[in-house]
């Protein structure tokens, strides 16, 4: 298998799409702060130029790291069903369980490179251009991320999955919607409810990250994370969707007929 | 000394649902055979070969390959060979040097070496940089065929190889095929709609119809049955092949529509084709046109069908 990952590095390293959605993140997040910096300086006593701000942006919906997930996975890795490269990679001799490995773990380092490219040209601007506001804002920011990154693994694992059983990309990425965002947003409507739909509600990746609460006595995001129980359901929410996305990918693909 | 066998199907059988795309298929495949798979559209030879290739699997029979039989044994053995299934397949915006080398990376193959040799092999090796996309179906058969020979594998199992070559691009893979075989003694297996293509290379025949093997020959017993035959066209077939069995006592002949008859083995001298002529002539029976012809693959896979068919 790890000649299959290194196959899989090499194409990525060498495939403009990836930078290109990289750039892409990185001027985004940069321009909000470049935004509030200009508003700064044109508004008397605007109230929102600081990193404190800045961050609790972030911090107050990391549901929006998901949707970053599916774009960068979807638009990296999407194409293999597309273009049939995999039946060259079978007919080798590598087995499907080794394919979906190798996408899971190389999706995985990509999407951590990636992450981590925009972070530091987000947190490096914040920093230049806004008022610090102090290490709490920043403290919290970055276990915001962190709690949110076993939800991100999951998700990525099923985007890999279907994109790999399905082979029309565009009904692999209506289903992911459906499976990630969709469903969550009906169970959590009714889990206004009804109970069971509430509890259900508590272990789906999407809701949980949405999970936020925002104190404007002193003008911070509390989420999830803030608790130990809470931090814990988020790892274990992703493990335990990790593996049934896993599991369901495996199997599924295991059986596929490739064209 | 026994020969080796390379590949061996029994009873192989694939279903969809309802439609059976392979029948109970015995096929075997000999080292150092260039074995030429004929078929229709349909008639199962992507199939097989998707089976080879560990694309689909067979739904009951069983497949032999370097005598792996167990899928993880397969799997292991695909190793040794290349293989074009259908239309080549590469990443668009990668060129065509990074295709290579990123299935030279998976392979595991050493040396950079590899991925230009193998371009150099199919002639590709100057436009190396251009990518993908922009190639010509021609470019992208040659990319398919240097892959699959990248490793030098011992088995090339190629699927319509030829496809979008033109006519110098077909004789340069054909002697590259053969030369393959005849100095590295590497098995082939191919299937190919261009039966006078598949003449020039093939030492072993394996005929599909509708999912079902209806023979398996060499080229050399091939050539033995595809014999010279008489076709005439004549105003009334039906009486002038009784007088075929009465006068001349000839019994090896077919009777086609529009009152064409084919005579088989005739040798090709004047007083035999006059004894026929005559045979029309005397017994009043209008003759309108007489031709030698030679059974080819073609008219051999055709007959071979249509026979088939008649006898259903």
């Amino acid at each position: 298998m790890s000649n299959y990952i290194k196959s899989e590095f090499y194409r990525n390293i060498n495939s403009k799409s990836i930078w290109i959605l990289i750039g892409i993140f990185s001027m985004l997040i940069v321009l909000m702060n470049v935004v509030l910096a200009i508003s700064n300086q044109q508004i008397e006593n605007f109230p929102y130029a600081t990193t404190a701000f800045s961050f609790g942006m972030v911090s107050a919906d990391t549901s929006s790291l998901i949707f970053i997930t599916f774009i960068i996975v979807s638009i990296v890795f999407g194409d293999e069903n597309k273009h049939n490269t995999l039946k060259n990679v079978v007919s080798y001799g590598i087995t499907r369980k080794q394919i979906i490995l190798g996408k899971i773990i190389t999706a995985i380092f990509f999407s951590l490179v990636c992450l981590l490219i925009v972070l530091l040209f987000y947190i490096s601007s914040a920093y230049l251009l806004l008022q610090n506001s102090g290490i709490a804002a920043f403290h919290v920011f970055l276990i915001a991320i962190l709690s949110s990154l076993p939800s991100c693994v999951a998700v990525l694992i099923l985007i890999i999955a279907l994109f790999l059983i399905i082979d029309n990309s565009m009904t692999a990425s209506m289903i992911c919607f459906s499976i990630i965002i969709l469903i969550p947003t009906v169970f959590s409507l009714v889990g206004r409810k009804v109970e069971i739909f509430r509890q259900i509600c508590r272990w789906l990746p999407y809701c949980l990250l949405k999970e936020v609460d925002y104190s404007s006595i002193n003008n911070t995001y509390s989420g999830i994370w803030d608790t130990p129980e809470g931090l814990a359901r988020c790892i274990a929410a992703g493990i335990l969707w990790s593996l049934i996305f896993g599991a369901f990918g495996l199997i599924v693909f295991k059986k596929k007929e490739l064209k | 000394m026994r020969e080796k066998i390379v590949v061996k199907a029994m009873n192989l059988t694939k279903k969809y649902k309802q439609v059976v795309a392979l029948n109970q298929v015995d096929i075997t495949v000999k080292k150092g055979d260039i074995y030429g798979l004929v078929g229709n559209n349909g008639a199962g030879k992507t199939t097989f070969l998707k089976m080879l290739t560990g694309q689909i699997q067979p739904t009951d029979g069983q497949l032999n390959l370097l005598d792996a039989q167990s899928e993880t044994e397969m799997n292991h053995v695909r190793r040794k060979i290349g293989a074009i299934i259908e239309t080549p397949s590469f990443y668009p915006n990668l060129s065509i040097e990074k295709n290579l080398e990123y299935y030279r990376i998976q392979r595991g193959i050493p040396g950079k070496k590899a991925v230009t040799k193998a371009l150099e092999e199919v002639g590709l090796l100057e436009v190396k940089k251009r990518k993908y996309s922009a190639l010509s179906l021609g470019m992208k058969q040659r990319l398919g065929l240097a892959l699959a020979l990248m490793g030098e594998p011992e088995v090339l199992i190629l699927d319509e190889p030829i496809n979008g070559l033109d006519p110098s691009g077909i004789i340069e893979i054909r002697n590259l095929l053969l030369k393959l075989n005849r100095e590295k003694y590497i098995t082939i297996l191919i299937s190919s709609h261009i039966l006078m293509e598949l003449e020039n290379v093939a030492s072993h025949y394996g005929f599909l119809d509708k999912g079902k093997i209806k023979e398996e020959i060499s080229a050399e017993k091939l050539k033995e049955k595809c014999t010279n035959y008489l076709e005439l066209k004549v105003t009334d077939a039906e009486k002038y092949a009784a007088l075929l069995e009465l006068k001349l006592n000839c019994k090896d002949y077919k009777v086609l529509s529009g009152n064409c008859i084919q005579i088989m083995n005739v040798k090709d001298r004047e007083e035999n084709l006059s004894d026929y002529s005559a045979l029309a002539i005397k017994n009043d029976i209008g003759l309108l046109s007489m031709d030698m012809r030679k059974i080819d693959l073609e008219n051999y896979y055709m007959n071979l069908i249509s026979g088939i068919r008649e006898e259903r």
